[in-house]
This record gives structure tokens, sequence and C-alpha cells, in this order.
């Protein structure tokens, strides 16, 4: 039965794999890019990149608000962080309705204080990450069917995976480049086994988050409508009861600058938290408007040292209710949660009232049961919104290796089958997609990213532009792949996108706001990152290329020694950026 | 921190790959590895891969440490297999400075 | 399975342990579900972890059995039981 086993469970894992390997990748490449799309966010709003750090963001942001919105009834504050250099200030006005709709809000340079309000529109890295599990232009629901078949398909490829693999430690540390077949296997062997907790564990939490979709029969969704309308955010935004810090953290974790879906989806729990206080308050302040809004002084500054002091980590954000007034209610939220088995909220907070007192304090236990922290902690990995930036990049790291996976695995099944089938329509079609799924989708991911700097800023719907840029490209490459590969197809989407990643760096510091040295200055290494991470992605595709043109130039030599892994495969870093 | 745990967990890869038939004659020269000799690394291996836990503790919480840990070993496991590939040398001079299995060497076939 | 030949018996076991298989692992976790008594969300974080976890052991099976024939009919004789027994429970979808 060995014999007969190993060999169902090669057929299985190939077949299981090969039919969805194309949407694999793109899942991988956007889904690995995804774990940056703050950060990748931020790249794409230059207008972004002027802000400069500051000792003092609080005095920016209490200035900022006080001046534009002083009889606000709520003021929430983002301090910029390791992955946002801006202040994010949000805030709802004195009697303001609520409603699903954007808040006043805004994003400020923490050094100077002023608001960047010609923020351009762009997706960001939002687009990438939604792409990762809804894919893009069509419907919600038909995307996460599409992703979570081909995840469970993958689920199922990995398991058979490993049992098909009887030597699978002898081989472990092997990898023999310069030889035909063997290198790719090699390969596809480096990118799986060595990070196979990863694959198991991120192919298996993206099911589970997908579960809402996939699990058609499960009925009663206590999660208000988060499968429709408004309130859309995909998995990663799905909310339970509604608890005003988990909600404000969801949102805070979502919220990119620039992404009109999330910010809705987020004012609205906010708003549904609050609701039941509103129309007391409203009535309360139009009746005592002059008396209740003396101004007091509220040192937010030192209150800030001791929350920092009394939770024990850096504080991520604040929310005052009734600034200025005496019956101001400052919280400051924790970075650091407590526990994994959180996969929304989980940090700590602390409450202060206008006279400095400590009024709240709370630091939540992990999750309760069993279930839900095996389930929390799984969660969280796959979101990774725990993650600091050593974890980001490990997170990355393993994508990255999950995307050679990938890659290499329909490379290695074209080119074991390419004597024989060359001319059959199994093959061509293979052959077709794998130069249009993998190179092109590169070429898609490099023209994004150059789409944002070329289409200028102030233009009508530019966010949408950006995306159809990207489909666009990968459509020109598909079309290329089909009709023309035969001519140096390899060759030129490579060499296409590798020029797309090496003069992304270029692009970014003639086109925006801030040039290379202001960036230095201001210490801005999410942008920085990011073109490094381009520079490196196009190493990877020129070495690439160099190794392709060198083996058309020798025929029958099937020697490829190559620098990273392999040759016509360019995977190694993919740019995004952090 | 964890530039330490990375080192402690390439140097326990290391043990590992020694016991491979693939990479037994980089590390000693001639012949096969015996599984007594392979039991051997292995426990070697685990405990430097286990001992990397510590400088991740350190710095970070338990979760957080784990996290990382199990993080860096899908880093050190790559990084070795490049080292194999492209700078063999360097793994035998890992070996022979770094890695207390060489200790037991001499006792086992 | 000796070898995978046969078109139609093979497209019989593959549409089997997809839709038989969903269906099966669909009723093991119910019926799970009503063991452990799980509720809410609970309930709800339980069941999409068990689903997958039994229903990707449920296809690595049905491509390892042998026969075509045998596949098919314990997958079909499968769903038969537990969904008898749960509807026998009480449960209803």
């Amino acid at each position: 039965m060995k014999g007969g086993l190993r060999k169902s469970m090669t057929w299985l894992h190939t077949w299981s794999s090969l039919i969805v390997i194309w949407v694999l990748f793109a899942v991988f490449l956007t889904g690995t890019t995804a774990f940056f799309r703050a950060e990748i966010t931020h790249w794409m709003t230059p207008e972004h990149h002027l802000s400069a750090k500051s000792d003092t963001p609080l005095v920016s942001a209490t200035d900022y608000l006080q001046s534009v919105a002083p009889f606000a009834e709520t003021w929430q504050i983002s301090l910029p962080d390791s992955r946002s250099p801006v202040l994010g200030l949000n805030w709802q006005a004195e009697g303001e309705e609520r409603q699903r709709r954007r808040g006043a809000r805004a994003v400020i340079d923490p050094a100077s204080g002023t608001a960047i309000d010609d923020a351009r529109e762009t997706a960001g890295g939002n687009f990438l990450f939604r792409f990762h599990y809804e894919l893009y232009g069509i419907s919600r629901e038909a995307g996460r069917w599409i992703v979570g078949a081909a995840s469970m398909l993958m689920f199922i490829a990995i398991i058979s995976g490993i049992i098909m693999h009887r030597k699978i430690f002898a081989d472990f540390f092997t990898f023999r480049p310069g030889k035909k077949t063997a290198s790719w296997v090699d390969a596809h062997v480096v990118g799986s086994v060595l990070a196979l907790p990863f694959h198991i564990m991120i192919t298996f939490t993206g099911l589970f988050l997908l579960a809402g979709t996939l699990l058609f029969w499960q009925g009663g969704n206590e999660r208000g409508g988060n499968e429709r309308g408004g309130n859309q955010g995909g998995p990663q935004q799905e909310h339970g009861a509604p608890e005003r810090a988990p909600q404000e953290r969801g949102a805070r974790e979502g919220r990119t600058p620039d992404t009109a879906q999330e910010e809705r989806g987020q004012k609205q729990r906010m708003t549904t938290a609050q609701e039941g206080d509103e129309p007391e308050q409203t009535r309360r302040r139009t009746s005592t408007e002059d008396n209740n809004r003396e101004a007091v002084a509220i040192d937010l500054e030192d209150l800030y040292q001791q929350a920092q002091a009394l939770m024990g980590q850096p504080v991520h954000d604040i929310s005052i209710e009734k600034p200025m007034t005496a019956d101001a209610s400052i919280t400051f939220r924790g970075s650091e949660k407590s526990s994994l088995s959180h996969f929304r909220g989980g940090t700590p907070e602390v409450t202060f009232n206008a006279l400095g007192e400590v009024t709240e304090e709370s630091t939540p236990e992990g999750a309760e049961g069993i279930v839900a922290k095996v389930y929390g902690v799984l969660r969280s990995l796959h979101e990774g919104h725990f993650a600091d930036t050593l974890t980001r990049w490990l997170l990355f790291f393993s994508g990255v290796l999950g995307t050679v996976m990938v890659g290499s695995g329909t490379l290695l099944w074209s080119q074991k089958r390419e004597r024989q089938q060359a001319g059959q329509r199994g093959y061509e079609l293979v052959s077709a997609l794998n130069l249009a799924g993998i190179a092109g989708m590169f070429v898609a991911l490099g023209a994004y990213f150059w789409a944002n700097r070329i289409i200028p800023a102030g233009t009508e719907g530019r966010s949408d532009l950006e995306i159809q840029t990207f489909l666009i490209a990968w459509l020109i490459c598909l079309l290329y792949a089909v009709f023309l590969r035969k001519k140096h197809g390899w060759l030129i989407q490579l060499a296409v996108a590798g020029t797309l990643f090496a003069f992304l760096p270029v692009l970014d510091f003639v086109t925006s706001p801030a040039g290379l040295l202001d960036a230095i200055a201001a210490g801005d290494w999410v942008r920085i990152s990011f073109d490094i991470v381009a520079l490196l992605t196009a190493a990877g595709l020129w070495t690439a290329v160099y190794y392709l043109h060198k083996k058309a130039r020798t025929p029958g030599r099937k020697n490829r020694p190559d620098k990273r892994r392999q040759s016509p495969r360019p995977q190694n870093k993919q740019e995004t950026a952090s | 921190m964890t530039a330490l745990a990375l080192i402690l967990i390439v140097l326990g890869f290391i043990h590992f790959a020694a016991s491979t038939r693939a990479f037994y004659k980089l590390i000693f020269g001639r012949g096969r590895p015996t599984s007594k000799l392979r039991n051997w690394l292995h426990i070697v291996g685990y405990m430097y891969l286990a001992v990397a836990l510590l400088p991740c503790l350190q710095a970070w919480n338990t979760q957080m440490a784990i996290v990382i840990w199990l993080g860096l070993l899908h880093v050190g496991a790559v990084v070795l297999t490049l080292l194999l590939t492209y700078w063999p040398e360097a793994v035998k001079r890992l070996w022979q400075f770094a890695c207390a299995g060489r200790l037991g060497k001499p006792f086992l076939p | 399975m000796a070898a995978l030949s046969g078109r139609w018996p093979l497209t019989a076991r593959i549409l089997t342990a997809a839709v038989g298989g969903y269906a099966l692992s669909t009723v093991i976790t119910l019926l799970l579900l009503l063991v452990t008594g799980f509720e809410g969300r609970e309930a709800r974080m339980f069941t999409s972890m068990i689903f997958f976890i039994a229903y990707v052991i449920i296809v690595i099976v049905a491509f390892s059995i042998q026969s075509h024939k045998k596949t098919i009919g314990l997958i079909a004789a499968g769903n038969g039981v537990l969904w008898g027994a749960w509807y026998l429970a009480g449960g209803e979808l």
C-alpha cells in the first residue's frame, strides 16, 4: 500500500494545486505584500511624506483639534507609530447625527501641526489586501468562494505533499541550483518544507477566516450584516458584541488614511456604541451650552506619561470625551496586546477624568475558553495585527517563501513535461498561464505603483484608475502570454517588471514632495524600506532575466547556476513596502 | 537578542544537516552517518533550538517570544540552506568552532 | 490506488470526495457541536476550525483508498449514517 499511497498522494498533490495554482500565486503575492499594507499606503500617499517626527505629537494634535473642533463631543487621536508617521485625528461634533458616514477626520504632520488635506485618493495597500481574499471586479461572494476553494485545495496539497515526500527530512537543506528539474524541485522544497509550519498555519487560518462564506449552512450571523452592505470590511473587521474598546482598536488597526469603506465601517461601529448616550448628551449640551463650555485645561502630556507608566507600554491612541470640559474623560490605549488570543482589541486601557485621576484601568485577560483561545491565537497569526516590526518582517519572509513554493511548483510541473508535452494543449495552457500568472503579476504590481505616482493627485476616481492599471497591465501580459510567449515571453515580461521595480525609488523621490534627504532626515523608514525592497525585487527579476538570457544563448546547456534560487522565476522579495 | 537566537538556530540546524547523508561528507569527510550519531546530533540540534528561545524570552513576553522564535526557525533554515549551497566552507567553520555536537563524535562510530 | 485509470470512475470519485466530503464534514461538525454543546460565537469558531480539519482528512482518505467504488460507497454510507443520526438527535440545519 505504501507505494500506492505515495503515488496517489503525488497525484492528488499535483492536481489539487495545479488547477488553482495561479489564483494561489496571486493570493500569496498580494497577501504577502498585505502584511505591510499600512506601509504601502503610506508610500502611495506622497503628501504624507512631508511629515516629520516630533517629540510633542500631542501638542500638535490638541492644538489642531482645539482650532477645528473645540466643541466636539469626542476627539480621537492616533499617534504616529512604526507603520505610519502621521497623526490621525477624528472628531464627532456636538449633536452630530450618528450615521454611517465618514466622520470628521484629519491627518496631521506631527512636527508642523498642519493638516495634510490634499492627500491623494488611493486604495494603497488595502487594494492588495482585499484582493488577496476577494479578488476584484467580481462580487464579494464569488471572490471569496474562489479564494476559499483555492485555499482548500492548497490545504489538501500541503497535506498530500507531506505524505508523498518520503525523505522529507533527508532533503531538508538541499538545494542544488544548476540542474534543470532538480533545481525547481529544490526551490519548491525550500519554499515549502522549510516554511511548513507557516504554510499550514496561514492556509488553515485563511480557510476559517472565510468560513462565513464557505460554510453557507452556518446560520444566524450575530455579526450584524458583516457580509453585506455598509459594514464591509472583510474577515478582518468582523465584530461581535459591540464593545467600545475593541471597536476602536479595530478601527485603528483597520484604518489606513485612505480607505473609505473601512472608515465608514469604523464610524458605524463607534456610532453604535455611543448611540445610547447621544440623545441625552445633546439635550444637556444645548441647554447648558455656555456653562459647560468653559475650557478646562488638561495636561494631556502629563496624563500621557502617567498612562504609559501605568500600562508599561507605549500609548497607541487616545480618545477624549467632552474635551476641554470638566466632564472630560480621557482614555489612553496601549499598543501591545496582552494575549494573542485577542485578534481584536486586547490592549490595556487607562482612563482619566478632567482632574487627572484614574477612573478606569483595564488589562484584558486572554480570551475565555479553549476554543476562543485557539481561534484567537490562530487568527492573530494570520492577520498579523499584533505584529511589531520584526515579527512583520518574519511573516513577510515566510510569505515570500510561500510565493516561491507556489511559483516553483507550477514551473516545476512544466519543466518536467517540457520535452514530451510541448505543443500539447494542456501543457501550452499551463505555460501561458505560468508566464502571465507569475511574471505578469509582477508587471501588474509594478504598474500599480507607477500609476500611483503618474496619475495626478487631483484626478477624480484615481484610486479606481490605479487599480485598473494593475488589471490592464496584467491583461496585456496575459494576451502576450497567450499569443506571443514563444517570442521571449519570459524575458520580456521579467525585464519589464524588473525595470518597473528598479526605477520605483527614483520615481518615488522625483514625484514626492519630500526627497531622499528629507526622508532620511525625517526618519521615514517606512518609505525607505519600500524603496529598498523594490530594489531587491528588481535585482531578483533582473537576475532571472540574466540567466534566462544566458540560457537562451547557449542552447543545449542545461546548467543554470543562479545566485538566488531559480532562473526564470523571479521570486525572493517582492516589493511591498514597509 | 534576535541575532543571537538566529545564530543558535542556524547552529542547531547544522547538527541536523550533518546527520543527513547529503551533508555528512562536508562535515566529517568520508563515510556515512550511523543511527547512533544521528540520534546524538538530533538531540544536540534540538537543544540548540530550544536554547535559542531564551534570548527571545529575554526580549519579549512569552507569546511573542514563541512567535518570533518560530519565525526565526524559518529564517534559519533558509539561511543554512543557502550557506550550504553557496558557502559550505563557512558551515564547516561554524561546525568546528561552535557546534557542541562535535564533542560527541569521537565517542561514536 | 492502482492506476487512476478510467475517466468516469475517477470523476465520480472526485465529485464524491468534493461534494460528499463537504456534506460529511458538515454533519460531523454538527454532531460534534451537539456533543460539545458550544453556542453562539464559540460555536462559530469551533465550526470554522473543525470543519476544515475534517474535510481535509476526508479528502486525503478518499484518495488513499484503492478502489473508486469503495471510496464512493464509504462516503455515501458515512453521509447516510451520520445525517440519519443527526436528524434522530433532533438537529436541524
